[in-house]
């Protein structure tokens, strides 16, 4: 190739009214930081929420057993249920964000697939 | 000293669980065409997407005119003036280049001087007005894409692959406008697979190899090196 350009102007010369705009402009971006990964978080708080659940149905469980009392019986039933809630709400959330995680990489690779395809329709 | 207008530093990021950046550091300074070369598989595209806000990187920073933007979406990112032509042009092509340009006035860009200032630019598109986009040539298509880049008059402009599947004659006039750009002082980042094009009209070049910047240089310095660091003899530093 022949393109041969000037060298740009660079470094040190003052900024341009666009470049001053633009600046200005980035000042004012609303910047989340962002998470690249969101499923992963999810997954381990549903994972957490089912072991939690399962501990929480059991030791309920366990407390009913030993107990004659209805009040108490009462609160322990109170907990179990909320235990069980916990371990299928847990459940869910992790298979939802497992099945997520899974399919983004399906269709990247899908993707990917169908480009690495069309190259070699177009190059034959 | 001026604050860099794109700067990464030890920038991480992939595909889900995919990583393909593996700690790219890169610093683009206004009015510079930065060339980042390499093969294909090596993140050029991914480093493109991360800088337009197209990806959220999974580790490091990406930083605007200093400013770290990390999770910040790609339509503010573009609102703001960091503008991508993607690999593969993205055009319209069910629509004739006239309409192409209309559906760039989006950003309240006046249509008038939209098509006066491409068809400008690029004389071959006037011709082509009332053509559909998918049936102009791929150089067409190109001159396409980056007339809708400067839509919206941007301050930092992204380009991937220009020259992807575009004859040499073709690839010398679209890069004998970027360097126009250039000088008008417009930064760019260039990402290419075939440097000998792009190296003209560069003031500084990268060679990527597997998801990491091994070399950054002067463009003669990394053309006489590319060769060999794509077969894979360059050292790592």
């Amino acid at each position: 190739m022949t393109v041969t350009a000037e060298t740009p102007a660079t470094s040190n010369e003052p900024l341009t009214p666009r470049l001053q705009q633009f600046q200005a402009e980035v000042e004012q971006l609303k910047v989340t930081g962002g998470r690249a990964n969101p499923e992963r978080t999810w997954m381990i708080l549903g994972g957490i929420a089912m072991a939690v659940g399962v501990v929480l149905t059991l030791v309920a469980w366990i407390l009913t057993q030993g107990t004659s009392s209805s009040l108490d019986f009462a609160s322990y039933n109170a907990m179990g249920n909320f235990g069980m809630t916990l371990a299928i709400a847990g459940t869910g959330l992790f298979l939802v964000m497992s099945l997520r995680r899974y399919f983004r990489y399906w269709l990247v690779r899908f993707i990917y697939e169908m480009r690495d395809q069309a190259d070699r329709v177009v190059s034959k | 000293m001026v604050t860099p207008l794109l700067e990464l530093r030890n920038l991480r990021a992939g595909y889900g669980t995919i990583d393909v950046l593996h700690g790219v550091d890169l610093v683009l300074n206004p009015g510079e065409v930065y060339a980042l070369l390499g093969p294909n598989g090596a993140g050029k595209t991914t480093t493109l997407a991360v800088c337009s806000g197209q990806i959220t990187p999974s580790a490091g920073q990406v930083l605007v005119c200093g400013r770290e933007v990390n999770g910040t979406s790609s339509d503010a990112l573009a609102r703001a003036g960091v503008c991508l032509v993607p690999e593969g042009r993205g055009v319209f092509p069910n629509l004739t280049v006239d309409e192409n340009l209309r559906m760039y006035t989006h950003a309240g860009v006046n249509y008038g001087d939209l098509r006066e200032r491409a068809y400008t630019q690029f004389p071959r598109l006037k011709e082509r007005r009332r053509q559909l986009a998918g049936t102009l040539s791929g150089g067409e298509q190109q001159m396409l894409a980056i007339s809708r880049a400067l839509s919206t008059s941007p301050a930092l402009l992204l380009l991937d692959e220009l020259s992807m599947g575009l004859a040499p004659l073709i690839v010398e006039e679209l890069y004998g406008r970027v360097s126009e750009l250039a000088r008008e002082g417009l930064s760019i980042l260039i990402v290419e697979q075939f440097a000998q094009a792009v190296l003209g009209v560069s003031t500084i070049a990268s060679i990527m190899l597997h998801g990491r910047i091994t070399r950054t240089g002067p463009p003669h310095e990394i053309a006489d090196e590319l060769s060999a660091a794509y077969l894979g003899a360059s050292s790592s530093h």
